[in-house]
């Protein structure tokens, strides 16, 4: 027995080494710069001034995407049990409501157009203005708004806790009822929201067919006239600020001459003279689905949209069959989400 | 001494091993790679942003998509981690500055795009000659590399390019956003390039490293002290096992030494242990014989207790356990009528040796018991015990009083011959008597019948004379002179044998006054009864003189049972006078009073009592008398009904063919008045 001591003693300290090398690798293989805020994935294919085909991250799990389409669905989360987030974000509809401004609790009207839910992970910032960083952040505002949900969270886990099979739903997913649960379960379906396989995308994949002719014109027109300079990239849009209005003041010419608070954009939330009227540039991906149009939803029709994006900020004046070309281009970044989210 | 210091030494030394152990592996460098990890990312990433920005200004890049997702990177960094908070909020500033600078140049350089490419095209459609489009170009190209975008500047460009030819206000539009925009994008790429990004990570980078080379100077000091405690805990081992090694020479030494010790040591032992076994086994025999002891005690019917000085068993066997009703575990035990034993025995005296007492008490099963205690002092060594004999004489009291009662019973029948010879005497002379009044009273009548004749033929005139000698003749023939003197004597004599009989009787009724109840006795006529009765026991033998003081007072106490005693000693008295056999004695009864109490004396002139059985005289069955004349409960009657019964004294003087005289002294009754409790308690 004395004589197998010291390699006892030897193992056991080898062992502990190890044990001291290894442990912490689980948790220093998780890159803590990363937030895990799930983002699209871009999928393989051509380049084609910066934009790219689109398909959804795997990262999130199935049950928590699923808990959180019920959580969008569910009208507890604002005040009076009237309004759900899906009431403002029809995901079968374009992911919007086709109204120019929405209808939160009370029938109260709201400030501003309501933005597609489709793809959103994938814009750089969230709400018109861009004033949340990611959706995580966006999700807090219409709970909030007195004229959207009109409630707190308190209340809301308040109702939702007299839920027993939601509770277990929770459980399932290995959280507990909280506001951060919450959270983090509509953020994994709205990011699981995401519209591949539109002809546009067939197209950057390689099938030269996908388009119409015209479709193809409109796309030509799209680059050549310099729309690509912002509706650009993955969302063909969304990634940066622009003001409305660059070439003229589009707010001068206005018939209706109304000036709202929502329409000094950024201005509202930086303070900034050079942002005012500035907004994010929103992504035209399913564009034909979410008429009517611009952060006021004050135009109704794409040709419109159109012809005053042309003139205030590209200061051309189109042709009709320019813009029957470009309405046909857009019409092509129509996708279509995972039916079993709708 | 040194023991405690080797411990002291060592208390410190382990705890300074494990502190100097913790500190030197928590050299700061997890913080430290955390720190420059994020350092090297925010250079990265700021890296990539220049390389985007770049790109883009020169037209390489089409979209936006990879310096947004740089930029937004950027901003979700925890700055958190750096050393200093100055640090991390200046760079966060700094960083937030860049990002806002970010999205102007993205929003200024897409405007600028689209104007000059709006230029570029309105040119060729609008302008014909190629001098005037070469103009413009040139003038474009200028200002793309024009340095000067001041306002003025400006100005300056669009006059040129009026002058040139654009006259449109669209195009003159387009190249003024352009050039706003280029100034713009140019103020936005200088402020970044001089933002001084660089300089503020390159401190944070020099803090960051200066931090951790401090932590680890700390943690090379502690591992020296570590290394130091190592080796001073290395001598002390070094020099424990020396001396552990030399010890164990010692130690074989010493060994060989004290084998031989433990091997005497063990011999003494045994010897030891053989002497102990015979102590064992004597020990062994002694106790089974003090338990064959104990078993015998058991056997015995007399209760026997052995007492410490306060009262507690030592030891008490069967018969006493079943007398007092005690369990058998009784050992240390106080006994439960210790404070009775207190009362009725003198304890603290270690002269009375041996005292007796009798008690009743009520048991549980056999109801009342007359019991005999005997307490026996021993006296050792300072200490004091007991012995408690104890003897259940229920069954001879109970014997006692039924022999009393026979022998009453006895007396009676002997006197009842004596009584009936006495009542038979007078009866005798009665009849003789009353006989010859019967025949007086013949001649009587007889001479009545002629004396009445005589008078009346005196009446009728008859010759007095004959009459008179007629007369005289009967008085002859009657013998009127003797029965006028014997008559009246026979009929005294009548009277007198009657009066004798009544006194008999009287005297058997008072004596053998039934029942058991207190009364006050008149010792005198007690005496005089007590004679009547038994006056044939002595008539034959002796004189019976009294000598009774009238003025005795009385005595409280049972009639019946005083009248025993009397006859008793009359009757002994008689029977020793009889024995003496010296004829006629004389039995001289007395009494009187004296200190409150009575005192009565019975002389007798008989044989005396001999020497040897004085000291029993008392005792029950014992008797000097033939087999069947006496049954030896006489006396011992006698002392029980005047000592004990009446708390009087019973005594005798005798000197041998002289006499004996037995003397009862009994409280007087007024005297014993207060006592009156005691007696209905005795007689009860």
């Amino acid at each position: 027995m004395a004589r197998f001591t010291p390699a006892l003693v030897a193992v056991v300290l080898a062992f502990c080494l190890l044990g001291g090398c290894t442990q912490p690798d689980s948790e220093s293989n998780r890159d803590p710069y990363v937030s895990d805020s799930v983002r699209i994935d871009e999928a393989p294919g051509r380049d084609y001034f910066g934009f790219r085909p689109i398909q959804p991250s795997g990262a999130a799990d199935r049950g928590l995407i699923m808990l959180g389409k019920q959580l969008f669905h569910d009208p507890r989360l604002s005040r009076d049990d009237t309004v759900s987030c899906a009431s403002c974000h029809i995901v079968a509809a374009g992911g919007d409501d086709g109204r120019p401004v929405s209808v939160g609790v009370d029938g109260a009207l709201g400030t501003h157009n309501a933005p597609t839910v489709l793809n959103s992970a994938g814009n750089f910032r969230q709400f018109w203005d861009g004033r949340a960083l990611d959706l995580a952040e966006q999700v807090e505002g219409p709970v909030h708004n007195p004229l959207e949900m009109a409630t707190d969270w308190d209340s809301v886990v308040a109702k939702l806790a007299t839920d027993g099979e939601l509770i277990r739903a929770f459980a399932l997913n290995e959280l507990d009822l909280s506001a951060d649960s919450i959270v983090r379960a509509i953020v994994a379906y709205e990011s699981a929201l995401v519209t591949p396989d539109s002809p546009f995308d067939r197209w950057l994949l390689g099938q030269d067919d996908a388009l119409s002719a015209q479709a193809h014109r409109g796309r030509e027109l799209f680059v050549e006239l310099g729309c690509v300079s912002c509706h650009q990239g993955r969302n063909v849009g969304g990634n940066m600020f622009q003001r409305f209005g660059v070439f003229r003041n589009y707010y001068e010419d206005r018939a209706e001459g109304a000036l709202s608070a929502s329409s000094l954009g950024r201005f509202n939330v930086t303070g900034d003279d050079a942002d005012r009227h500035v907004f994010k540039v929103p992504s035209l991906r399913n564009v034909a689905e979410t008429a009517p149009y611009f952060h006021d939803g004050s135009v109704s029709t794409l040709t419109e949209a159109i012809d005053i994006m042309a003139n205030y900020q590209l200061g051309r004046q189109l042709a009709k069959a320019e813009i029957a070309s470009l309405e046909s281009f857009l019409q092509s970044l129509s996708g279509s989400a995972d039916e079993a989210l709708l | 001494m040194n023991r405690l210091l080797l411990t002291l030494l060592l208390g410190a030394l382990l705890p300074l091993i494990c502190v100097s152990y913790m500190q030197m592996v928590d050299n700061g460098s997890d913080a430290y790679l955390e720190r420059s990890a994020l350092l090297r990312e925010i250079r990265l990433l700021d890296t990539a942003i220049d390389r985007e920005l770049l790109l883009l200004a020169t037209d390489r890049r089409a979209s936006y998509d990879a310096l947004t997702s740089y930029t937004n990177r950027l901003t979700e960094l925890n700055y958190g981690l750096l050393p200093r908070t100055a640090d991390a909020a200046a760079i966060r500033a700094a960083m937030r500055d860049k990002a806002d600078q970010i999205e102007r140049f993205k929003s200024r350089l897409s405007v600028m795009r689209n104007s000059l490419r709006a230029l570029l095209e309105v040119e060729r459609d609008t302008l014909r000659d190629e001098q005037q489009i070469l103009e413009v170009d040139r003038l474009i190209i200028l200002s793309l590399l024009q340095t000067d975008v001041s306002p003025s500047g400006i100005a300056a460009f669009l006059r040129r390019a009026t002058e040139i030819g654009l006259k449109d206000s669209t195009e003159l539009r387009h190249m003024e956003i352009m050039l706003g925009s280029h100034a713009e994008v140019s103020g936005i790429e200088a402020s970044i390039a001089t933002a001084g990004f660089s300089r503020l990570l390159d401190t944070a980078a020099r803090e960051v490293a200066l931090e951790f080379l401090q932590a680890r100077a700390v943690g090379s000091a502690w591992g020296m002290a570590l290394a130091a405690a190592c080796i001073v805990l290395l001598l002390l081992l070094i020099t424990a096992v020396r001396r552990v090694w030399m010890h164990t020479r010692e130690v074989g030494l010493l060994n060989a030494e004290l084998e031989q010790r433990v091997e005497d040591r063990t011999k003494h032992l045994e010897r030891i242990g053989e002497h102990l076994r015979s102590v064992l086994e004597e020990n062994h025999e002694h106790m089974v014989s003090v338990r064959r002891l104990a078993g015998a005690m058991d056997q015995i019917g007399t209760g026997l207790a052995f007492l410490s000085a306060d009262l507690k068993f030592h030891f008490c066997n069967r018969a006493y356990r079943e007398i007092f009703e005690l369990e058998s575990e009784i050992v240390g035990m106080r006994h439960p009528d210790a404070t009775g034993i207190g009362e009725r025995f003198q304890l603290d005296t270690g002269n009375v040796v041996e005292q007796s007492a009798e008690r009743q008490l009520t048991h549980g099963s056999r109801g009342e018991l007359h019991l005999e205690e005997t307490l026996r002092t021993i006296n050792e060594e300072e200490s004091t015990s007991y012995w408690l004999a104890v003897r259940d004489v229920t069954e001879t009291r109970r014997l006692e009083a039924s022999h009393r009662q026979s022998q009453k019973l006895e007396s009676v029948g002997q006197l009842a011959a004596g009584i009936a010879h006495e009542i038979n005497t007078p009866t005798q002379f009665i009849s003789d008597n009353t006989h010859f009044l019967a025949e007086s009273f013949d001649d009587i009548s007889k001479l009545l019948k002629d004396s009445i004749q005589l008078a009346d033929a005196v009446d009728s005139g008859k010759d007095n004379e004959e009459t008179a000698r007629q007369f005289k003749t009967l008085c002859e023939d009657v013998e009127v002179d003797y029965l006028i003197e014997e008559v009246p004597q026979a009929i005294s004599q009548c009277q007198e044998g009657i009066a004798r009989v009544r006194k008999i009787v009287q005297s058997m009724k008072e004596f053998s006054h039934p029942g058991g109840d207190l009364a006050s006795v008149d010792i005198n006529r007690s005496i005089e009864n007590t004679l009547t009765v038994a006056t044939n026991e002595w008539k034959q033998v002796a004189e019976v003189v009294l000598d009774l003081d009238q003025d005795v007072p009385t005595v409280a106490g049972k009639p019946s049972e005083l009248n025993q005693t009397l006859l008793n000693l009359i009757v002994n008295a008689a029977h020793a006078i009889e024995a003496a056999d010296r004829g006629m004695g004389t039995l001289t009864i007395s009494s009187r009073a004296c200190d409150g109490a009575v005192e009565i004396r019975i002389r007798d002139t008989g044989t005396g009592i001999p020497v040897a059985a004085r000291e029993k005289l008392f005792e029950p069955f014992f008797t000097t008398k033939e087999v069947g004349k006496g049954t030896g409960q006489g006396l011992y009657i006698a002392h029980q009904v005047i000592v004990q019964n009446h708390r009087g004294e019973l005594r005798f003087e005798t000197e041998l063919d002289v006499g004996t005289t037995f003397v009862i002294r009994l409280p007087a009754e007024i005297d014993a008045q207060g006592d009156q409790a005691f007696y209905e308690e005795q007689l009860a």
